[in-house]
């Protein structure tokens, strides 16, 4: 009886988000174990000239490039500045393949605080989740797929798919400040 | 395989065509800069006047950069001469141009121009800046400035 359960665990990640809003409950982004390539410490991150806000540069994996994404700049929130060396990065891979390998696209997620882990039972997963009201900071954004009270957390399940592809939709205003600018 | 000459600019490797290289001086050695309609102009031995790059108006984290420029990259583009500030004297380099890379979607607007294409070596990344697009990003800094848009303390970088 216990193999079922071991088998049948599933491995959670918490990166913690950091909202505009003051003295609110602390809300997390919810990744699957699916979703995770690795969890990455400090590392080399290269910024380029007149990117979308979100976007702190990118890394060096394995021969290629996955960018770096600030994740409380692309909610809005007023958090602590990443800069250019955050604690860790949570690489991710996407639903969106890159069409000139068939690969998933990746993006390697900046975290200010350390990434939280956990694991659950499948059959206890579904137990697990409630669903909950979107705090305000965040009710309106458009990757905001839903909100979820697991395990005690409050976690928000983002969609980064867009964001992958170049098509996330704050991309013109930034273009416009970046033009400004210059 | 082409010749490249790899510069370090405010602490990232950029790479440029070696043709597109006119030389590669002290900044010690450079003349006095002249500033004239929004520009500054240096003189360069051999060379003639060149056009100082404000770099550190482009590259946003220039600004939190501890190192030094000490060098300039004298370059020739499109009948113009620019004059780039970077760390140390730079070196050459043969490269397969077949294994450039591009910078991956989530890069959007103006940052895929800047920087159209990457070379990956181990696991040092080079980056290749776009001319037309610094020439174009001079001449906005240069009317900015003329118009007195550019605050005293960005003009002096």
């Amino acid at each position: 009886m216990q193999t079922d359960n071991t088998v049948l665990q599933q491995r959670f990640f918490l990166l913690p988000l950091h909202t505009r809003e003051q003295g609110a409950e602390p809300v997390y982004c919810l990744f699957t174990q699916n979703q995770v390539v690795e969890v990455l410490g400090q590392r080399m991150v290269y910024p380029v000239p007149f990117s979308p806000d979100y976007v702190q540069g990118f890394i060096e994996r394995d021969g290629g490039l996955v960018p770096v994404i600030d994740v409380d700049a692309l909610c809005g929130g007023a958090g602590k500045k990443v800069g250019l060396q955050a604690r860790q990065l949570l690489v991710m891979r996407t639903g969106q393949t890159d069409t000139a390998n068939g690969e998933f696209l990746k993006l390697a997620l900046a975290c200010t605080s350390t990434v939280l882990t956990f694991k659950l039972a499948e059959r206890d997963s579904i137990q697990a989740v409630a669903p909950e009201e979107a705090p305000a900071a965040l009710a309106s954004h458009s990757s905001v797929r839903g909100f979820f009270r697991l395990r005690g957390y409050l976690v928000a399940l983002l969609d980064f798919d867009t964001v992958a592809l170049g098509t996330y939709g704050v991309q013109d205003a930034a273009d416009e400040k970046n033009i400004a600018f210059v | 395989m082409k010749e490249l000459l790899l510069s370090k600019l405010y602490g990232y490797r950029y790479f440029f065509a070696q043709d597109a290289v006119v030389r590669v001086l002290a900044i010690a050695d450079a003349a006095a800069p002249i500033k004239k309609a929004g520009r500054v102009w240096l003189s360069v031995p051999d060379g003639g006047p060149a056009e100082l790059c404000p770099l550190h108006l482009l590259l946003p984290w220039a600004s939190q950069h501890g190192e030094k420029s000490d060098h300039l990259l004298v370059l020739r583009h499109e009948g113009r001469i620019l004059a780039l500030p970077m760390r140390g004297a730079g070196r050459t380099c043969m490269a397969k141009m077949e294994d450039v890379q591009t910078l991956p979607p989530a890069f959007t607007g103006l940052s895929r121009q800047v920087v159209p294409s990457l070379l990956v070596n181990g696991q040092e990344v080079l980056m290749q800046l776009n001319l037309d697009e610094l020439v174009r990003a001079m001449d906005k800094v240069a009317y900015l400035r003329k118009k007195k848009l550019l605050s005293r303390r960005q003009v002096k970088g």
